[in-house]
């Protein structure tokens, strides 16, 4: 499985990260997820998040994860941008894109990646008002 | 299937290299005992796995010397990988066995040989074939180069065993006390009045403690370091902590702890010049 990471302060750029894409004849599906910074935290409204990484760890604890996606379905290749820094509303945060045989595999390894995204790689947001 | 360790006949005796007649009472094991004897193993290893691509997976840190000797004897295909895993403070005591390297090689439908250095209560062993078997391979067998039977907690038994040992603190080839004597090429059995001497004349172990997201906030600083004393878990230097900083304090519970790029949790023995991160839950994305 082909990986591919970068936590970056400069802004997503969603159309030159799909340009990047490399599929085999063999892959049937590619499944891409935007995340956006929404207007409200807690329901109060915002203008940004800022967000902080401890970036050794969260590339580190990104390879685990791609690791165990490996071992469990039959991915072609895997990217992830995540960005840190202020990042303003309706501005993409998180882009991930999964190459995959088939849809299945493709969305659930999606799904699971964010999932434990969320609950392992030290990324942490504060509002800014 | 189990295959009986060596007996050990009499006493070495004298045969202490002048250098650590200090620390060692004397030699349990020479150099030309093992070697002969991880031939022996290794003949059954090969004949047991014959036709199958086998997965060594080794315990660090204990097992350097032993796997070196024992893999370098199967002229098998293998793959090789490691478990990290400590399961002792820095006093004798069997703790609660914490890993600190995960394996990286799939297992799933493999010929698996576990190695250990020696099986003493059990307890690593257990707590690896359990999680080895949750992997679903072929088949594990077990290989340790001593079994100590005597302070056995765990119902564990190992298939390849080098040599049956009494209850006698042992270090070299590969075991260790407190990360020394791992280097000697003979097993040695210590002299008690190191170990004594260890467990009270506790050394001030330094670590860098690092704060993230508003952890920073709490403790009023983006680092700090802290003196331990030897064998301190994680566990114990957030309390000492949560003494130095209240706030943080309050936050114990949802606390997430890693040491360098990995977590650990509170058992985690801290070792001299560990760099610690303390952080709240994560929420990228």
């Amino acid at each position: 499985m082909k990986r591919w990471l970068i936590i970056t302060d400069a802004p997503l750029d969603e159309a030159a990260l799909a340009g990047g894409r490399a599929a085999s004849s063999e892959m049937g599906a590619v499944v891409s997820f935007l995340g956006l910074v929404r207007g409200t935290e807690n329901g109060a409204p915002i203008c940004a998040l800022e967000y902080e990484s401890f970036q050794r760890m969260a590339e580190r604890q990104l390879g685990l994860l791609f690791d165990e996606m490996a071992s469990r379905w039959p991915l072609e290749s895997v990217r992830l941008a995540h960005r840190v820094g202020v990042v303003k509303v309706k501005e993409p945060s998180l882009w991930v894109e999964i190459v995959a045989p088939h849809r299945g595999e493709a969305f659930a390894a999606c799904q699971w990646l964010i999932g434990e995204m969320k609950r392992v790689v030290p990324i942490w947001k504060r509002p800014v008002n | 299937m189990r295959r009986g360790g060596s007996g050990l006949r009499g006493r070495s005796g004298a045969g202490v290299p002048p250098r650590w007649r200090k620390d060692l009472e004397r030699v349990l094991i020479s150099e030309k005992q093992i070697a002969r004897r991880i031939r022996a193993m290794s003949r059954d290893i090969q004949r047991d796995f014959a036709g199958h691509e086998m997965v060594v997976v080794s315990l660090l840190n204990g097992t350097v010397l032993f796997l070196a000797d024992l893999i370098r004897q199967l002229s098998l295909p293998l793959r090789l990988d490691f478990i990290g895993v400590s399961s002792y403070g820095a006093a004798t005591h069997a703790g609660k066995p914490v890993f600190t390297k995960e394996l990286r090689l799939s297992v799933r439908g493999r010929d698996v040989l576990l190695v250990d250095d020696i099986l003493d209560t059990g307890k690593t062993l257990a707590r690896v074939l359990a999680k080895l078997r949750a992997l679903e391979p072929r088949r594990i067998r077990t290989c340790v180069l001593l079994n100590k039977t005597a302070r056995r907690l765990e119902k564990v038994q190992a298939d390849y065993v080098g040599f049956e040992i009494p209850d006698l603190f042992v270090v070299g080839y590969g075991l260790d006390f407190a990360e020394r004597y791992r280097n000697l090429p003979f097993v040695g059995v210590l002299r008690s009045r190191v170990y004594d001497l260890a467990g009270r004349d506790s050394v001030a172990r330094p670590v860098t403690i690092r704060f993230y997201s508003f952890f920073k906030d709490l403790s009023g600083c983006a680092e700090t370091r802290e003196t331990v004393p030897e064998g301190s878990t994680l566990g114990e230097l957030l309390e000492a902590l949560a003494a130095r900083f209240p706030k943080l304090g309050g936050m114990e519970k949802s606390t997430l702890t890693a040491v360098g790029l990995d977590y650990q949790d509170r058992s985690y023995v801290l070792q001299e010049g560990d760099e610690v991160s303390l952080f709240p839950p994560v929420q990228g994305g």
